[in-house]
Order: C-alpha cells, then sequence, then structure tokens
C-alpha cells in the first residue's frame, strides 16, 4: 500500500512541465502542493475517502500534449448526448477544453478562460484566486488546468432555453482538468445543464477527472444549474463548486451523482447580499463498490437568506456514501432560514453511508434545522404493491423511484427529467 | 367451488405465541357475497392476509385452495394475478408513487400475466376515466401519489377503484366501511355491487350490519379466537345485531 502510494505521488511529483514553469500562479500552487502531498484519512475532510482505491491504480497526472484528433467518428456517436432542448445551446469540452460551442443568444460570450484570462487581466485578477479551497486536488488543478470555460451572461437577458455544458473527459490512465468560470450578472434568468462524462464511457476508462467550477450569480437573478455526474464507473471525479451569491439572487442547484467509482464534489456557496434563496438539491445512486463524497459549506453572511438543502441517497451493493454538511450563520446574518436534511435508503445489507449534518450559528432570529435519516424499504409498501400483482422487481424499482421522484419531479427540463430517471434505473 | 380453506391454522412467523387462526374452515363458491364478523382481535385481517400471502404469517397446518389450486405455493403476486384481491383495513400510503401510474401498472401487470397485450398511457387513461366516473371519484385521486395524504375515507375509496382496474375474481374486502361517510358508503356499496358477476365473489369483514344493508350477503359467518364458530344466511347478522356476540359464540 505505502509503496503504491509512493508510486503514485511519485508520478505527480517528478512531473514538470513548461506549463508549469511558465506562469508564476502554477509555479506557486504546484509547489504548495509538494509541500503539502497527499492528504489521508486523518484529514477530517478526507475522512471517509478510499485513498487505497486511488493510489491502487496508476493515474499520470496529466495528459500528454496530443489533443488533436482524440475524437473518432464512432465515438463521437454515442458520447455527444444533447438534451433535445439544448440542440441550439450547447459548448462541448473535452479534456478541459472547447471543442465546440452553439450559443443562439449572441450577448452571451464564450471563450476559453486562459484567452479570457489573458485577453483581460482584471479578470484574472479577480477570479483566478478566487476559489478558495486550497486542498491538493485545487491546487493541482491550479497549476496544470488548460484551456478551460469562460461563460459570460450580461446583465438583463432572460433565456427561454437551457444551455448545456458538456464536460467529456478522454485521458485515458491520466488525470485531466477542467475549470469552468461561469459569470452571470445581474437581472438575468437562466437554465445550466452541466455534464460530465467520459468519452468512451462504454469502455469504462480509468481516469481522473479534477474540476473546479467558479459560479457567480448577480444580483436578482434566477438561475438554476443541473450537475449531472455520470462519469466512466471506473473513473474518479475530484469537484469544487464555489458560488458566490449576490442580493436577491435565486439558485437552485442540483447536484445529481451517478457515475465514477469515487467522486467527491465539494459545493461551498457564500451568501454575498441580502434576500438570497438558494436551493441545493442532490441524488447519489450508488451501486458495486462506488463511492460518493457529498461535502456542502454554506456560508450565511448576510441577512434575511434561504437556504434549502436536500440530498437523498440510494445505495445497493457494497457502496458507500458521505454526505457532510454545514451551514455556517456567521454574525450579524440575522433572519436566516436555513433547512439541511440527507436522506438514505440502503437497498443492500452490505451498503454504507456516513452521514454528518452540522449547524454553525453565530446569529440571532435565525431558524436552522437540520437532519439525516437511513431506512430501507419498508415491507409493508413492498406487500401493497406485490397484493396488486406487480412483480417483486417492479414494486422495488417503483418504491426506490419514489424514493427520488421528491427531487426529480421538480427538474424543470422535461427531457433532463426523464434523463435523469434512465440514470438512475440503470444504476439500480 | 372458488375458495376453500380446510382447517387452516397460521401464526405470525419466528414467534412462539400460540396461532391466531386456529382450525378454520371455509368455503366460498361463486356468485356469493360472504359476510365475516366477530369481535376485535378474534383473527380477520390476519386471514384476509395470509390468503393474500403476508410474509409476516406462517400457514402450521390446514390447506387453502383457489379454484382447486394450491394457493400456499403461490407467491404474493401470482395470487393477485391468479384473481385475488385484498381491500386493506388500512391502506398504506406511498408517496413519490402516482396513482394513475400505479393502477397501469397494475394493470399491466395482469394484462402480461394473462397474455394480454399492455395498454399504453394513453389507452390506460381512457379506462380510468372511465372507472372514476362509474364510482363517482374526483379526479385529483389519481393525480396524487397512491393513498399519500388521503384521509381514511378516501383511501378506501382508492381501494375499490383499484378493485373496479383489477376485476378480481375473488375480493375479499377487510372492513371497507369503515371510515366512510354516510353517502361515501352509500357510493362504496352500489360500486360494489356493480362489479359482482355471476363468476366472482366477495368477502366482507366488517363490524355493522348497515353495509350489509346495502350489499346482500348470501352467507354470514361468526370468527371468534381464530375460527370460524357459527355460520348462517343473512340474518345471522341481524340477530348479532341485537344480542352482540355473548350470545351467537357461547
Ligand atoms: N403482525 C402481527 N404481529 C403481532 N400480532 C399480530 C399481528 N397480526 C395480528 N396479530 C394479533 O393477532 C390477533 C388478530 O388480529 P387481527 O388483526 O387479525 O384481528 P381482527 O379480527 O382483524 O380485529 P379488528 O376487528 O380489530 O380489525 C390480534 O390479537 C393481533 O394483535
Ligand atoms: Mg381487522
Amino acid at each position: 500500500m505505502i509503496l503504491q502510494h509512493k508510486t503514485w505521488q511519485e508520478n505527480f511529483t517528478t512531473y514538470t512541465s513548461n506549463l508549469i514553469e511558465a506562469d508564476e500562479f502554477r509555479k506557486q500552487n504546484w509547489q504548495s502542493f509538494l509541500d503539502k502531498g497527499f492528504p489521508s484519512n486523518s484529514d477530517e475532510e478526507w475522512k471517509y475517502f478510499n485513498f487505497e482505491e486511488l493510489f491502487s491504480q496508476t493515474i499520470n497526472p496529466f495528459y500528454a500534449e496530443k489533443q488533436t484528433d482524440l475524437i473518432s467518428e464512432s465515438e463521437k456517436d454515442q458520447t455527444s448526448f444533447v438534451l433535445p432542448e439544448c440542440e441550439e445551446n450547447q459548448i462541448i469540452l473535452e479534456n478541459g477544453q472547447i471543442k465546440s460551442q452553439k450559443i443562439s443568444n449572441q450577448q452571451i460570450i464564450i471563450a476559453s478562460l486562459d484567452k479570457a484570462f489573458s485577453d483581460y487581466s482584471e479578470l484574472k485578477i479577480k477570479y483566478l484566486n478566487q476559489a478558495a479551497k486550497q486542498d491538493v486536488f485545487t491546487l493541482q488543478n491550479n497549476s496544470l488546468w488548460q484551456g478551460g470555460l469562460f461563460f459570460y451572461m450580461p446583465a438583463n437577458i432572460v433565456l427561454n432555453e437551457p444551455i448545456q455544458i458538456s464536460l467529456l473527459s478522454n485521458s485515458p490512465h491520466c488525470a485531466n482538468y477542467s475549470r469552468n468560470l461561469i459569470i452571470i450578472e445581474d437581472n438575468c434568468q437562466a437554465e445550466i445543464f452541466i455534464y460530465c462524462t467520459g468519452l468512451n464511457s462504454s469502455a469504462d476508462e480509468l481516469y481522473l477527472h479534477n474540476l473546479i467550477n467558479q459560479i457567480i450569480i448577480g444580483e436578482n437573478s434566477q438561475v438554476k444549474i443541473f450537475f449531472v455526474q455520470n462519469e466512466s464507473k471506473n473513473a474518479f471525479q475530484i469537484a469544487y463548486t464555489d458560488i458566490k451569491l449576490q442580493n436577491n439572487s435565486n439558485l437552485d442547484f442540483y447536484n445529481l451523482s451517478f457515475g465514477a467509482k469515487t467522486s467527491k464534489h465539494l459545493i461551498q456557496a457564500d451568501f454575498l447580499g441580502k434576500g438570497i434563496h438558494h436551493n441545493l438539491k442532490g441524488i447519489y445512486v450508488l451501486n458495486n463498490s462506488q463511492a460518493c463524497h457529498s461535502q456542502v459549506t454554506f456560508n450565511h453572511n448576510k441577512p434575511n437568506c434561504s437556504s434549502n438543502q436536500l440530498f437523498k441517497g440510494i445505495l445497493s451493493g457494497n457502496s458507500k456514501a458521505e454526505f457532510s454538511g454545514i451551514i455556517k450563520v456567521k454574525e450579524g446574518a440575522n433572519g436566516t432560514s436555513a433547512k439541511q436534511l440527507n436522506k438514505n435508503l440502503l437497498l443492500s445489507p452490505d451498503a454504507k453511508i456516513d452521514t454528518r449534518p452540522q449547524l454553525e450559528i453565530k446569529a440571532d432570529d435565525v431558524k436552522c434545522s437540520h437532519g439525516a435519516t437511513i431506512g430501507q424499504l419498508e415491507d409493508e409498501e413492498i406487500f401493497y404493491l406485490l397484493s396488486r400483482g406487480i412483480s417483486k422487481e417492479k414494486a422495488l424499482e417503483i418504491l426506490t423511484f419514489g424514493f427520488a421522484e421528491e427531487i426529480i419531479d421538480t427538474i424543470s427540463i422535461p427531457s433532463l427529467r426523464s434523463f435523469t430517471e434512465q440514470l438512475l434505473t440503470l444504476n439500480l | 367451488m372458488l375458495l376453500q380453506i380446510k382447517n387452516l391454522k397460521a401464526s405470525i412467523k419466528n414467534s412462539d405465541a400460540e396461532p391466531i387462526l386456529k382450525g378454520l374452515n371455509l368455503e366460498v363458491n361463486a356468485n356469493e357475497i360472504h359476510a365475516i364478523m366477530g369481535p376485535n382481535g378474534s383473527g380477520k385481517s390476519t386471514l384476509s392476509k395470509v390468503i393474500a400471502g403476508h410474509p409476516d404469517y406462517e400457514v402450521l397446518e390446514g390447506e387453502i385452495l383457489f379454484n382447486g389450486k394450491n394457493l400456499l405455493d403461490l407467491e404474493v403476486t401470482e395470487r393477485a394475478n391468479a384473481g385475488i384481491f385484498l381491500g386493506f383495513q388500512y391502506p398504506i400510503e406511498v408517496p413519490g408513487v402516482n396513482n394513475a401510474d400505479f393502477l397501469r401498472l397494475a394493470y399491466n401487470s395482469k394484462q402480461v400475466f394473462e397474455g394480454k397485450e399492455e395498454l399504453d398511457p394513453l389507452d390506460f387513461n381512457e379506462l380510468l376515466e372511465n372507472k372514476i366516473n362509474m364510482l363517482n371519484i374526483p379526479p385529483y385521486f389519481i393525480e396524487r401519489s397512491l393513498n399519500e395524504g388521503f384521509s381514511g375515507g378516501e383511501k378506501k375509496r382508492n381501494e375499490i377503484l383499484q378493485m373496479a382496474i383489477l376485476e378480481p375474481i375473488l375480493s375479499i374486502l377487510d372492513e371497507i366501511d369503515s371510515g366512510l361517510d354516510i353517502d361515501a358508503l352509500k357510493l362504496v356499496s352500489e360500486s360494489i355491487n356493480k362489479l359482482l358477476a355471476p363468476h366472482k365473489a366477495v368477502i366482507l369483514i366488517t363490524h355493522y350490519q348497515r353495509l350489509l344493508d346495502y350489499i346482500k350477503p348470501t352467507h354470514v359467518h361468526i370468527i371468534y379466537q381464530g375460527k370460524i364458530v357459527k355460520s348462517g344466511g343473512a340474518e345471522l347478522a341481524l340477530e348479532l345485531e341485537k344480542n352482540g356476540y355473548a350470545g351467537a359464540v357461547k
């Protein structure tokens, strides 16, 4: 084990490239990573993470420079899944770099992030280091990301059609890095579907997708983001989403996890203004030996904001899930209302869940609640359905569906709703 | 003979407690309506669940034949598909499962079992609409999750809707009258009468004569401490109404 860990780490630590050397920010971050090394289970944040599994794989820190012609025609067909509603509005990235883009509203700016940063240095200063989290995977992303996505929606745009951003991984036995900066200015309305999958998903490719999303929502804007993680079943995904919310903005964020051997998504939302409402809904559906770690930090900094978190897990096989969520209500954030609930359905005696909802309140007049449940399907419900002539298999399926329906039902894009149901069925 | 129960003894599975059903005999033919009455805790619901195949109970002795076939060999699903329907005393709430979808699934399971075509949602909706009109059921019943938040009476009416969709051969209705208001009782009774047919039979488990005023039983049985202790015609229920169980079971 230790040996494997060493090899794995050496893969990374001996890595040098022009990319890192050429840029002071990258260099600094890489050095911090080297100083820190990989975390272990004694780190609170990584307490339940199975490093053994990650380190037992051979993963190179960077995908070889040959970034061209990666997609053969046949592969293109199987992996370019697009919601029918998004035909006219889709951005496809491969290993973090834009492959194609189509957008009906010409005011929206879509560019590679490094180009945006080099063209507008003030953007770089403002946003590059803003993602506050400093764990090793973030440091790696800071050092090695290339291309990236800059998505900018100027004020006062109301979109009637959703936009799809596909983040495709095509880096067998290598890590690839995505970095998305999504800025939505004031008084906008938008729905964004972010879809993560492996380009060769049928081949169950091994890779590591290291992903950072920075999302900034302007005043009075109403935004829905659907983040669907359907990576290859042998892949690892380490994701970090940093959300900044301004006055009276309204964000519904869906975190729907089905794929990857091991995935971790850290979601941090900062409530930077008054009157913000943020709904965070999560589903994780795991089977076999999959693991999924959901970590949420909500920083309620300002008064009169509300948030609602609902995470539902469905676990079969000997899968493992972690939910740890903390709501921090800062001094002065009076009138905060924050709810957090994690419910889990264990379909197998060998599945495991660690759930830790937490509150930290330093303000007055605050309404907060948190809780977690772990349960099985109800025998009486099963019997009721069987007694109507429904097969056992079907009964278990619809009861499991019923459990997730509370969230799936609220997905506002019809074809995404059925796609989610499809992914759920496939993963039971 | 449709249903034949011989010397049925049953207890809670994996329990040392004495059996709940202690040698029960019952015969039901097509075109008959049987009422089963008896004090609280005498084993009426247990009998109905054992017939349906509830996994909590263990049959220790005896036989249940349905159309001459050994029912105890069949899984719950197979019993239902063979034409047995249990109207629950306490119907279960199933959040997240849409009532109409559930009804279609149940209907199509039966279609498949009988080697018939499944109905697509559109065709099924037509059938469903006919049934709810016939039963005078408001449309919101089928829009909601199965029994979720339904009042006691609404749950019972939803059981009858399921019965109407599945058209079972033998319906066992466990206290279908409890929780119903006066108008609903009349409505539900009329619905049950409409669903009667010469090749079918109904077992009504009830505490009260008023249901039997609407649905006239051909046979009445009194169950006491896990056995049928007295059987008769419709007049037996009237007698019970007057004298209570004390006279009947001594
Ligand atoms: N699952 C169970 N676990 C424990 N005891 C049970 C169970 N099912 C039935 N019993 C017991 O068996 C006896 C018969 O119960 P049953 O529900 O069949 O009565 P009933 O005749 O339907 O009564 P009621 O008129 O009140 O509905 C009761 O004493 C009850 O407590
Ligand atoms: Mg009862």
